[in-house]
């Protein structure tokens, strides 16, 4: 069952964008991926042969009701989680065989991520915040680290806060700051789980144009989300319900 | 790892230590305790070890009699007695754990001074005599080496004999007559009183061994009958006695069925006993104190269980942002590591500081060597780690999906 690429009547893009994709390399391929949970004796299926792909440049909106699955989805996706059964190739590899430490990396290197409760460490700074990754990567120059944290902070505007403590910064200006991190390895996906779920509908909208600058820049979006209007603001929806994708 | 990644890691830890100080402070305590009380055992029982060294070499520790007699066992005189010649004193010297050699030549002449005539004990020795028997002078110089080598005719008196012929009076720069001949006073040695065998040792007269040989126009020659050596260590003793065996057995040209005619007597056994003793208490009273440490290892791990738990949701953010299983080890390893390295510097600081206190109690100095001071660095560094590896390895293990949901 794989994705059908449909053109929605309201969509900002251009049916042209449609037929650039198709010739775009594929990044993200599941393959009727199933994912099953083991609760002592009880057995429960949160995805049902899942296909899906998600080509370079995708700007991609996942909806559906809570306990849909599509959390799972996202953390398969983000090789947090890894599934039941089924092939999942990122970036035409398969992930499979990789060890934690080896999809750490990869997590590290090609993934940013975006939390619907920010998750930035509260006893850090907002630069020290969003240096964190790059302690994870081969980058130990302390200099080199600073300056690429205040690139990214000059990104989401936020280059006057850069000593603050999370606790100090508004909801939208956290969310800006976990932005910034999500950017500091300059990976080729982001991947946000409800980023405006916190956030009232102001922020809300200056998150969103965040994230679609990030697309015209060439990343790769995906995005979970309640709010049709923000799943309407994407290239393409994916609804899944009940585990399936509808 | 490159160190770049250590020292990250180890500031990182320092940072978390400081947000929480009272945490901090009682955690180490433990260890602080610990150490403290090692330092303080290890140098109050290194200074009873130093005066008891000291109190064995003043008794003969180190020192080896020569005598030029050989006996088995069983009593028996075996081979032909010989004095020891100049030859065998200089090789002696050469000897590496050999520190003095002192030639013991003993006769006894008619002494002179104004009106005074007696019978007085002369003994012909060196300038190592003074240094082996820890004998200084009183008042005037001791004969050094030039008076030995010139056979100077120069005189060093016993305490009683100072006082049987000179009183008070001054006796440095005066000439007695030793068989007629006469002698420059050059000193007089400080009072050692009576042997346990009520034996008057301050009762002689020393003088360069060389001179009394010169000046016997007699014609029979005194020879070196006995040799006292002190060796460079207490420990030394046994290697010295080989060494010195092994000389004159060479120069005498024993054959291997051949019994020595020569002597050593010493007295390392005892001395190696009481050593013995003392090392036994140091180690036993360490290990009691060593107790106090795995108490403190234990409250670091405890700690470090509780704040692996606080802070679940941030290890599940670093996993996710691409932390692997050895980057979150080794951040909480730091933690702990640092935490009880800390404790165990305060421990050295305030063991240094309490055991000169203790050693003012004793009455005996309390010595810290250097080798104490990174023993217990490392080994509080080493309790941090321990002790840390499975509150690291439980972070290490957390599963990020459920951890990043914790609520801080």
């Amino acid at each position: 069952m794989f994705l059908k690429l449909r053109k929605k009547g309201n969509s900002p893009y251009p049916s042209l964008k449609d037929i650039d994709r198709m010739s775009a390399k594929t990044v993200i391929e599941l393959q009727n991926i199933n994912k099953i949970y083991q609760t002592g004796k009880n057995e429960l299926q949160v995805l049902f042969d899942v296909c899906l792909q998600i080509y370079e440049g995708d700007f991609i909106s996942i909806v559906g009701p809570s306990g849909s699955g599509k959390t799972t989805l996202l953390n398969i996706i983000a090789c947090l989680d890894r599934p039941t059964s089924g092939r999942y190739l990122l970036g035409g590899k398969n992930v499979k065989s990789r060890t934690n430490d080896d999809l750490s990396r990869i997590r590290n290197k090609s993934i940013g991520f975006i939390f619907q409760s920010f998750n930035l460490i509260s006893r850090h700074t907002a630069i020290e915040n969003v240096q964190m990754p790059l302690q994870y990567s081969e980058i130990l120059d302390k200099k080199e680290r600073k300056l690429r944290a205040l690139e990214c902070l000059e990104m989401v505007d936020l280059t006057n806060r850069a000593k603050h403590h999370p606790n100090e910064l508004s909801g939208g200006q956290q969310q800006r700051v976990a932005i910034a991190r999500s950017l500091i390895n300059n990976p080729d996906i982001i991947l946000a789980d409800e980023p405006t779920g916190n956030l009232d509908s102001k922020t809300s909208a200056d998150i969103i144009n965040l994230l679609k600058k990030l697309h015209e820049a060439g990343k790769t979006i995906i995005i979970i989300t309640h709010d049709e209007g923000i799943a309407k603001e994407a290239m393409d929806t994916i609804r899944i319900s009940d585990g399936r994708i509808i | 790892m490159k160190i770049s990644y250590i020292i990250d890691n180890i500031l990182e830890a320092k940072t978390n230590l400081l947000r929480n100080i009272p945490r901090t402070i009682l955690t180490s305590l433990g260890i602080v305790i610990g150490i403290t009380s090692v330092i303080i055992l290890v140098a109050i029982t290194d200074g009873a070890k130093n005066i008891i060294e000291q109190q064995l070499v003043s008794l003969g520790a180190k020192t080896i009699v020569l005598k030029p007699i050989g006996r088995t066992a069983s009593g028996v005189y075996r081979g032909q007695a010989a004095d020891f010649t100049q030859n065998e004193l200089k090789f002696m010297r050469q000897i590496p754990s050999v520190e003095f050699v002192s030639p013991i030549v003993k006769t006894s002449n008619q002494v002179s001074y104004r009106d005074i005539v007696q019978v007085v004990a002369v003994v012909g020795s060196n300038e190592d005599f003074s240094l082996i028997n820890d004998w200084p002078t009183a008042s005037g110089a001791f004969i050094n080496r030039i008076d030995v080598e010139d056979g100077a005719k120069v005189c060093v008196l016993g305490a009683s004999v100072q006082k049987r012929f000179f009183g008070a009076e001054k006796s440095v720069g005066k000439q007695i007559r030793i068989d007629g001949i006469s002698f420059r006073v050059i000193g007089h040695l400080t009072e050692k009183g009576l042997t346990p065998g009520g034996r008057d040792q301050d009762d002689f007269i020393l003088i360069p061994y060389t001179s009394l040989n010169r000046w016997d126009y007699k014609g029979q020659l005194y020879g070196i009958s006995n040799i006292i050596i002190s060796t460079t260590k207490t420990t030394n003793v046994e290697y010295a006695k080989f060494s010195i065996r092994k000389m004159l057995r060479e120069q005498r040209g024993l054959l291997k069925d051949q019994y020595d005619n020569f002597q050593m007597v010493s007295y390392e056994n005892v001395t190696k006993k009481i050593l013995q003793t003392t090392m036994i208490l140091k180690v036993l009273l360490s290990a009691i104190a060593s107790i106090s440490l795995v108490v403190g290892g234990i409250g670091i791990m405890n700690v470090m269980l509780v704040s692996v738990t606080e802070r679940t949701k941030e290890i599940g953010i670093r996993i996710t942002i691409g932390a692997t299983r050895k980057d979150i080890i080794f951040q909480f390893l730091s933690e702990s590591a640092l935490l009880s390295f800390f404790g165990g510097l305060v421990g050295i600081a305030l063991g240094y500081t309490l055991s000169q206190v203790a050693s003012s109690y004793v009455g005996w100095p309390a010595i810290i060597s250097t080798k104490s001071i990174v023993a217990a660095c490392l080994f509080s560094a080493f309790i941090g780690i321990f002790f840390g590896i499975y509150p690291a390895y439980k972070a290490a293990r957390l599963d990020p999906i459920k951890a990043i949901r914790n609520e801080e």
